[in-house]
């Protein structure tokens, strides 16, 4: 069967995988699906070689090695992704936080995914708070960014997400179709057709059995959980959403949290802080107007701000 | 003749006054235009330094209106809010989904973007999925 959007317009779909995860375009013109997969590899180049603390040659590598010692100046585009990750962390009032790299550091999460899987070799740490947010110093007038010595950045909670909306939005403004971008479940949408994109909700993302679906119009949709980036340590098993307070993986009563947003940004954002605040989150994502699907640890759900009650699926099967 | 006619209308006092009259009507004018292109112009200057003094005023009040209230056009909600920590940089156009509506403005805001759409259930087939990653 061919995947269709709401208004059963055909789609054309071009997947891979990159950064420990999938990556999917899909676009309202079949014509335009292979220019929209190139575009979407420019944006992932420029996002990497700025962003990935897996790389020793990025700049915010080059960055942290800095830490200490004065400000230094960087390009445009970091600037720009510091920037964003600065204002998660004002808008989450710190709970998302790019400092967390130290703490993952401590935590084996150093390399890429796929080399921490198979387990750290190591046990759980004390608790430590992280630097911070508020220790970065930036100055926008002459664009340089001072961090503290031994601060390592990790910007994993809106790169992607930043990827993905640039990426969608430059993919519909060259190719003028409708186009999705999805980065491990960080969905950015531009010039959606009518009734939207179906975009299926799993606790992981590409599970072929996703129990619901949902269709949604231009910005962004994510999706934060802890069943997939974990590992175990010689004495617990450790994940990727970091408690600031503590440098230590949160203590969650959510499995997945799925946020719907102007933007992916924002989407990935709010999931986030959402896993990581636990109880409070309902009720914060309803102050933020955000609606959100919650599945609880036990597996009932929660929906807030108008997302909808779940509706059982004929056909659980994604495309191949 | 005439030359009598003129010298009786130079004594003519509804004459003279009328004379007198048509001279200061005319001054009057003259002021009066002076004075309405002085105040135009004032205004103008006026909106013109108010909008290159205040950042994220937009010049466009309408001071023909000749009212120096008019030119007040800054309430609150027509000032970009500064956000003092950290620096909040605006994001380039192309980063930003063009089809946002009022209600869901861009990620660089000092609030989260709400979405322009409601998520609802769909039966058809989804090609993506969002879940951990």
């Amino acid at each position: 069967m061919t995947p269709t959007s709401g208004a059963t317009a055909p789609l054309a779909i071009h997947r891979t995988t990159r950064w420990s995860t999938s990556i999917e375009v899909v676009v309202t013109d079949p014509g335009a699906v292979v220019a929209a997969a190139g575009l979407l590899g420019e944006v992932l180049d420029d996002v990497e070689i700025v962003a990935s603390r897996f790389r020793e040659d990025s700049e915010i590598s080059h960055l942290c090695r800095a830490g200490g010692n004065g400000p230094v100046p960087v390009s445009e585009h970091l600037f720009e992704a510091l920037t964003i990750a600065l204002r998660a962390s004002q808008l989450t009032d710190g709970i998302v936080d790019p400092t967390v790299g130290s703490a993952l550091c401590r935590l084996g999460y150093d390399r890429d995914l796929s080399e921490v899987v198979s387990g750290v070799n190591r046990t759980l740490p004390e608790p430590a708070p992280v630097p911070g947010w508020r220790s970065i110093v930036v100055d926008a007038d002459a664009r340089t960014v001072d961090l503290p010595a031994g601060c390592v950045l990790d910007l994993g909670a809106t790169a992607k997400a930043w990827a993905a909306d640039q990426a969608s939005a430059r993919i519909g403004a060259r190719l003028g179709c409708g186009v999705l971008v999805s980065l491990g479940g960080d969905i950015a949408t531009h010039n959606a057709p009518a009734g939207g994109f179906t975009v299926a909700l799993a606790d992981i993302c590409g599970d072929p059995d996703a129990p619901v679906a949902v269709s949604v119009g231009d910005g962004g949709l994510a999706s934060s959980g802890v069943g997939k980036r974990f590992w175990d340590m010689t004495d617990g098993r450790a994940h990727h959403l970091i408690d600031p307070a503590t440098g230590l993986p949160a203590i969650t009563c959510w499995r997945t949290v799925t946020v719907a947003a102007g933007t992916c940004v924002d989407a990935n954002t709010a999931s986030t802080a959402a896993m990581i605040l636990g109880e409070a989150a309902p009720a914060w994502l309803s102050t933020h107007g955000l609606p959100a699907r919650l599945v609880h640890t036990d597996g009932t759900v929660t929906t807030v701000v108008g997302w909808p009650e779940d509706e059982p699926r004929p056909s659980h099967r994604i495309s191949a | 003749m005439s030359t009598h006619r003129r010298a009786a209308n130079r004594h003519d006092p509804y004459s003279q006054a009328r004379l007198q009259r048509d001279a200061a009507l005319e001054r009057g004018r003259t002021v009066t235009k002076g004075m309405a292109a002085v105040s135009v112009a004032g205004v103008a200057a006026l909106g013109l330094y108010l909008s290159q003094a205040l950042p994220g005023h937009s010049a466009t009040s309408t001071a023909t209106t000749g009212s120096a209230g008019s030119a007040n056009t800054g309430s609150s909600a027509q000032y970009q809010t500064p956000v003092a920590q950290p620096p909040v940089a605006q994001q380039p156009v192309a980063q930003q989904p063009v089809a946002q509506t009022p209600a869901a403005p861009a990620s660089s805001g000092s609030s989260f973007s709400t979405p322009s759409y409601t998520p609802a259930p769909s039966q058809y087939q989804a090609p993506v999925t969002s879940g951990a990653s």
